[in-house]
C-alpha cells in the first residue's frame, strides 16, 4: 500500500504537514501529490455567448449582455466603474425609456448583482441569465413587458471582474495554503485560525485582485511573487458595520480583508453606483448572488414591518426554487453586522436586502456525490448549472414582481351583454401623485338581463403556462386563482345584501388592450365575468349598490383597499391599506371603492370600506358631461346617475 | 440539507455549544491523533478492522470515532486490489449519517446557525470504492483489449475509465474501442479526438450538446486541421446547443478566406453576434466588416458588424465606429447606442 498522500491529509486539517504552499490541480478522479480529486469533471470555461451546460468564459458573457442590449430598447448597459486592472464594470438596465410607471408614477427600482466572490461561477451565470429571461419575453404583452415598464431593474453580472477572470485563467489549479507548512507573514499573524489552510488563489480566489498579479504559483518557488494571498473581500468592504463582527480581518492575506476602509474598492463603489441608478430612494430590492450553501441570507435592520416582509419575500422566492424551505432564509440579528452588501442596502434604504447563497447545500460537492473536498461546493458540476439558473431565476422573478407593489383595482365597467350597452364605467386615473376616482352609470341592473363585469387591475395579476396558455399558479405560489366579487349594497327597503358572483380562473384576459373584453394594458390585468340577477335580487333597485373585489396578485398580495393613496416603499408598504383603512399592517383587503348606485352613505354597506370616503377628481365633472353626451347617443334607457 | 437539528441551532446562536457540535480546535486535534494511527497500521487488514470498530464506538464518542474513520478511509483508498471484506466494511459507509458537526465552509460563516459535518465520511467511501472500481475496470478493459474482445469491452460501463485508457491506448486498440460503438458522449469525444476521426466528432456535435461535446468542440481547432476542423464546426445541422460557441471556436482557425467568409455569412442570424466577436478577434477582418457596415445587407447583419469593430479593441475599428456615428444618414438609434460605446 502506497504512502498516505500528504495533500490529502492535509485537505483533511492536518496538522501533520509541514510543505510550504503549493499549486493544487483539481481532477475528475485521478489520484496524486498535488491532485484533488472531485468525483465529477472539472468544469472549465466555455467560449459560448449563449447558455450553456456550463460556465461562460467572461468575454463571451460580457459579449452576450452587449448584443441584448443593443437588439433591444428596453435594455442598456451602463459603465457603473472600472476595476483595479482598468476594465469596465458594467451593469445592465432592464427598464423602459421613462422612470415612470404606466400610470405615470414614480417607477420602484431593484438592483441584482452577482461575481462578488471571484471563484462563485454559479453567481455571474444566474444573473445573466435573469437578463436573458428577461430579453427573450420582453414582448411578451404581460408579466415580463410589466415588469419592464413599471420597474427599474439594474443588474451586475460580475463585479469582481479581475478576480473573475483570475479564476477562468486557472481553472483547475490553486494556490493553497497549509495549516502549519506556511511560513507565516508577519500580516497574516491576526487572521482567525480556521482560514489558514484554505485555497487562496487561481480557480479558488475569492477577494479582488488588489496588490495581486495574474501569476498563480507558490511561494518560495523560483521567481514567483507571493502575492496570492492578498486582495479584498469585497463582500467586507462595506460601509455599514465595516470592520465589526469576527469575520472580518484588518491583515491583507485573510481571506475575509476589510480594505483599508469602508468601499475603499472600486468594485464596491461601483456596486454603490448603480444602485444609484435606481435612483437609489427608488430601491426595493437588492440581491447579493453568491456560493454555495442553498440559503438566503438576510439582515434584521430591527424595523418589524421591513423584517417581516423580507422573511416572507425570501420565503416565497424560496417557493419558486421548489419549497419553502429549499432556500432557507437566515437573517443576522439586527445591530450586528460585517461589512457585507446586503447589511448596506437593507440599513441605508431599509429594503428587502438578501445574500443569496446558491446551491449546493452547505454539505457542498457532496450533494452531487463528490468525493468530498472541503470547497467543492465552489465548483458547481457542469451538467447542474442551468437547472439552476432556471430555478433562481424564477424566485428573482417573485421576488421583482411582487417588490413592484401590491394590486389595485383601477378601472371596471359593466355592460349589457346583448347591446354591449355600457351600463357602468368607473376609472382611476392619475392625479398628480395620487389616483382619482371618475366612476358614472345607471347603477338600474335588470333582473333576468345578462351583464358582462371587467375589471383591470395595475398588475397582471395571474400566470399561464407557457404551453396550455391555461391560468396556473406560478411555481411555487399556492393561490386562489379566481377573484371573489360581489354585489353587495342596501336593498330599496335599505335592508344589507351581497349577491357573490360565480367567477372561474377563466375569467383572466389575456387578450390583447382595445380588443373586446380584452385585457387593460398587460396580459391578465383584467378580469370579466357574466352574471344575470334573478328577479327579486335585492340588487335591483338597490338604494346603494357597490362592487366587493377580493384578489391577490399571483404572489398572494392582497388588493390595496384605496387605490386613491398609491401604495409605495417606506420601510414597509407606504398607502397600502387594508379593509379597516389602515395601512400600516402591510396585508391589504378587500376593493369596495367601486359604487353603481350611490345614496350617500358613504361606507354604510359592506363593512369599513378603506377607500369608500374618496374624493372624485375635479376632472369629473367634465368626463360627465361626455359621458351623458354619449350615453345619449346611445339612446341609453335609465337616467345616468352620478356616484 | 444536512443541518444540526433546530434546537441545536438556536444554542448555537445563543453563544453556547450543543450535542454534535464541536470547536475546530479539538478537531484538528483529533485529525492529528487519527492521522498518526492510520498511519502505523501494518497492513490493509488492520485498517479494515478498525473502520469496524470505529463505525462502533462512533456511537458513544462520535469525534475520535469519526476523525479514525475518515483517516482509515484515506489510507485504504491507496489499496491495489482491496480484499472483499475490505470493501464490505467500505461500502458500509456510503450512507454514513454524520454526528459530529463544525461551523458551516460556506464563504459567509458569521451568520451563525448552519453547520456541517465535520468528516466527510460517506463521500469518502464513495471516492474510495470509485477509485478501486475504475483501477479495476481499467485492468479489465487492458485484457479485454489485450484479448480483442468486443463483447467484453462493451460490457464495461465506466465512461471515465474508458477515457483515461483511450488516452493511453496504441492506434490498434483504439480501433478496437471505436468499434464498441460506446453512446457515451465524452468517450465518443476522446475516441474523435485520438483518432482524428471526423464522422464520429460530426456525430457527437450533432446530437443534444453536453458538457463533454462542448469540450470536444472547444478541442476542434488544435486537433483537426483547419480546413477540417472550419466543416465541422460550419455544420448546418449543428445541435443549437453548441452554435454560439463553434462560431467563437472558429476564431482559433489559421485565419483564411474561406474562415472568415463563413463567420460573415452567421453575420444576420440567430448566432450573428457569435460570427461578431469571432470576426472581432482577428484585425484582418476589419476591411470586410466596414464593407458590411457600408452596405447595410440586413439590419442585423449591420448591427452585428457594429458589434465586432466594438470588442475588436482596435484604433481603425474604433475610427470607422465614430465615423458611423456621426453619420446622418445612418439610422438615429443605432448611432446614439454606438456613441455610447465610444464614450
Ligand atoms: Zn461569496
Amino acid at each position: 500500500m502506497a504512502a498516505l498522500s500528504r495533500v490529502t491529509a492535509a485537505l483533511l486539517f492536518s496538522v501533520t504537514a509541514t510543505a510550504a504552499a503549493q499549486v493544487l490541480t483539481l481532477t475528475e478522479d485521478s489520484y496524486g501529490d498535488t491532485l484533488v480529486p472531485l468525483g465529477y469533471p472539472v468544469p472549465l470555461p466555455v467560449d459560448s455567448q449563449t447558455p450553456v451546460d456550463g460556465f461562460r468564459r467572461y468575454a463571451a458573457l460580457q459579449a452576450r449582455l452587449d448584443e441584448l442590449a443593443l437588439s433591444s430598447d428596453s435594455i442598456r448597459e451602463q459603465t457603473i466603474g472600472q476595476t483595479l486592472a482598468q476594465r469596465p464594470i458594467t451593469a445592465v438596465q432592464l427598464s423602459d425609456a421613462d422612470a415612470l410607471t404606466a400610470e405615470g408614477f414614480a417607477e420602484p427600482a431593484a438592483l441584482i448583482n452577482g461575481g462578488i466572490h471571484a471563484r462563485e461561477w454559479g453567481s455571474p451565470e444566474v444573473v445573466a441569465a435573469l437578463v436573458e429571461h428577461y430579453a427573450e419575453r420582453q414582448n411578451d404583452g404581460g408579466l415580463y413587458r410589466y415588469l419592464l415598464d413599471n420597474l427599474n431593474l439594474i443588474v451586475i453580472p460580475v463585479l469582481n471582474v479581475d478576480g473573475f477572470l483570475q479564476t477562468q485563467r486557472y481553472p483547475d489549479t490553486f494556490l493553497q495554503t497549509e495549516y502549519s507548512g506556511d511560513p507565516t507573514p508577519a500580516d497574516l499573524s491576526a487572521e482567525p485560525a480556521e482560514y489558514r489552510n484554505y485555497p487562496r488563489d487561481g480557480r479558488f480566489r475569492r477577494k479582488n485582485m488588489r496588490n495581486v498579479d495574474e501569476t498563480l504559483c507558490a511561494a518560495g518557488s523560483t521567481g514567483c511573487v507571493a502575492d496570492g494571498m492578498l486582495g479584498v473581500d469585497l463582500n467586507r468592504n462595506n460601509t455599514h458595520a465595516f470592520a465589526s463582527g469576527n469575520q472580518n480581518s484588518n491583515a491583507s492575506g485573510s481571506l475575509v480583508y476589510h480594505g483599508v476602509s469602508a468601499a475603499s474598492e472600486p468594485e464596491i463603489q461601483a456596486l454603490y453606483a448603480a444602485g444609484n441608478l435606481g435612483p437609489a430612494a427608488r430601491l426595493r430590492l437588492y440581491v447579493d448572488t453568491h456560493t454555495f450553501s442553498r440559503v438566503y441570507y438576510g439582515v434584521n435592520t430591527g424595523r418589524t414591518r421591513r423584517d417581516a416582509l423580507a422573511r416572507a419575500l425570501a420565503q416565497r422566492m424560496s417557493a419558486a426554487t421548489g419549497g419553502v424551505d429549499r432556500y432557507p432564509y437566515n437573517p443576522t440579528p439586527a445591530g450586528q453586522g460585517i461589512g457585507s452588501t446586503d447589511e448596506r442596502f437593507a440599513y441605508d434604504y431599509q429594503i428587502p436586502a438578501y445574500t443569496l447563497e446558491l446551491e449546493p447545500s452547505a454539505n457542498g460537492g457532496s450533494d452531487y456525490g463528490s468525493f468530498g473536498y472541503h470547497h467543492d461546493g465552489f465548483v458547481l458540476p457542469a451538467s447542474e448549472i442551468a437547472r439552476v439558473r432556471e430555478e433562481i431565476t424564477a424566485a428573482n422573478t417573485v421576488g421583482l414582481y411582487r417588490m413592484a407593489g401590491p394590486p389595485s383595482l383601477i378601472a371596471a365597467q359593466v355592460r349589457r351583454v346583448d347591446s354591449d350597452l355600457l351600463v357602468y364605467d368607473a376609472r382611476w386615473m392619475r392625479d398628480g401623485s395620487t389616483r382619482a376616482l371618475t366612476q358614472f352609470g345607471d347603477g338600474n341592473l335588470e333582473p333576468g338581463v345578462a351583464y358582462r363585469l371587467w375589471l383591470a387591475f395595475n398588475k397582471p395579476m395571474r400566470w399561464r403556462d407557457p404551453q396550455t396558455q391555461a391560468i396556473t399558479q406560478f411555481i411555487g405560489q399556492s393561490i386562489d386563482l379566481a377573484p371573489q366579487i360581489a354585489l353587495t349594497g342596501r336593498d330599496a327597503g335599505g335592508a344589507a345584501f351581497s349577491f357573490a358572483l360565480a367567477t372561474t380562473a377563466e375569467g383572466w384576459r389575456a387578450t390583447p388592450p382595445g380588443t373586446s373584453a380584452g385585457c387593460l394594458r398587460y396580459a391578465d390585468d383584467a378580469y370579466q365575468v357574466v352574471f344575470t340577477l334573478p328577479t327579486g335580487s335585492p340588487a335591483i333597485e338597490a338604494r346603494r349598490l357597490q362592487l366587493a373585489v377580493t384578489a391577490t396578485d399571483f404572489t398572494g398580495q392582497a388588493l390595496d383597499t384605496n387605490p386613491a393613496t398609491v401604495a409605495d416603499w417606506a420601510g414597509g408598504w407606504a398607502n397600502y391599506e387594508d379593509d379597516a383603512g389602515r395601512a400600516d399592517t402591510d396585508v391589504g383587503g378587500s376593493d369596495r371603492t367601486l359604487v353603481l348606485v350611490d345614496d350617500g352613505s358613504s361606507a354604510a354597506a359592506g363593512g369599513s370600506g378603506g377607500g369608500g370616503s374618496v374624493g372624485l377628481g375635479s376632472s369629473l365633472t367634465l368626463l360627465l358631461a361626455a359621458w351623458l353626451r354619449r350615453q345619449r347617443a346611445q339612446k341609453s334607457r335609465g337616467k345616468p346617475r352620478l356616484q | 440539507m444536512r443541518l444540526c437539528a433546530a434546537a441545536c441551532i438556536a444554542f448555537i446562536w445563543s453563544g453556547g455549544a450543543c450535542a454534535g457540535y464541536v470547536p475546530r480546535s479539538a478537531l484538528d486535534e483529533a485529525v492529528r491523533i487519527a492521522a498518526v494511527t492510520a498511519k502505523s497500521a501494518p497492513d490493509e487488514s488492520t485498517l479494515a478492522a478498525r473502520l469496524d470498530a470505529a463505525r462502533l464506538s462512533a456511537v458513544s464518542d462520535p469525534l475520535p470515532a469519526e476523525a479514525e474513520l475518515q483517516q482509515t478511509l484515506l489510507r485504504l483508498r491507496e489499496a491495489i486490489a482491496p480484499q472483499a471484506a475490505t470493501r464490505m466494511q467500505v461500502e458500509a459507509l456510503t450512507d454514513y449519517s454524520p454526528q459530529t458537526y463544525t461551523d458551516a465552509l460556506d464563504d459567509e460563516r458569521a451568520r451563525g446557525g448552519l453547520t456541517v459535518p465535520a468528516f466527510e465520511i460517506a463521500a469518502t467511501a464513495r471516492g474510495t470504492l470509485r477509485r478501486w472500481d475504475k483501477a479495476a475496470h481499467r485492468a479489465a478493459l487492458v485484457s479485454a483489449l489485450r484479448r480483442g474482445d468486443l463483447e467484453a469491452l462493451r460490457a464495461i460501463d465506466d465512461a471515465a475509465a474508458w477515457r483515461e485508457q483511450i488516452a493511453v491506448a496504441s492506434d490498434a486498440e483504439l480501433l478496437l474501442l471505436r468499434s464498441a460503438d460506446s453512446a457515451d458522449p465524452g468517450v465518443r469525444s476522446a475516441l474523435a479526438l485520438r483518432l482524428g476521426d471526423t464522422s464520429l466528432a460530426r456525430d457527437v456535435l450533432r446530437a443534444p450538446a453536453t458538457p463533454a461535446g462542448l469540450t470536444l468542440l472547444a478541442a476542434l481547432p488544435e486537433a483537426f486541421e483547419s480546413t477540417v476542423a472550419l466543416t465541422l464546426l460550419n455544420d448546418p445541422d449543428l445541435d443549437s446547443g453548441y452554435r454560439s460557441a463553434a462560431r467563437l471556436a472558429m476564431s482559433r482557425l489559421v485565419w483564411s478566406a474561406e474562415t472568415q467568409q463563413a463567420l460573415l455569412a452567421g453575420l444576420g442570424d440567430a448566432d450573428g453576434a457569435s460570427s461578431a466577436q469571432a470576426l472581432a478577434r482577428d484585425p484582418r477582418n476589419l476591411p470586410a466588416l466596414r464593407r458590411i457596415i457600408a452596405d447595410a445587407p440586413d439590419d442585423l447583419s449591420l448591427r452585428r458588424a457594429l458589434l465586432a469593430l466594438h470588442w475588436m479593441e482596435d484604433a481603425g475599428a474604433s475610427a470607422t465606429l465614430a465615423a458611423f456615428s456621426h453619420d446622418p444618414a445612418q439610422p438615429a438609434s443605432l448611432r446614439a447606442e454606438v456613441s455610447q460605446w465610444l464614450r
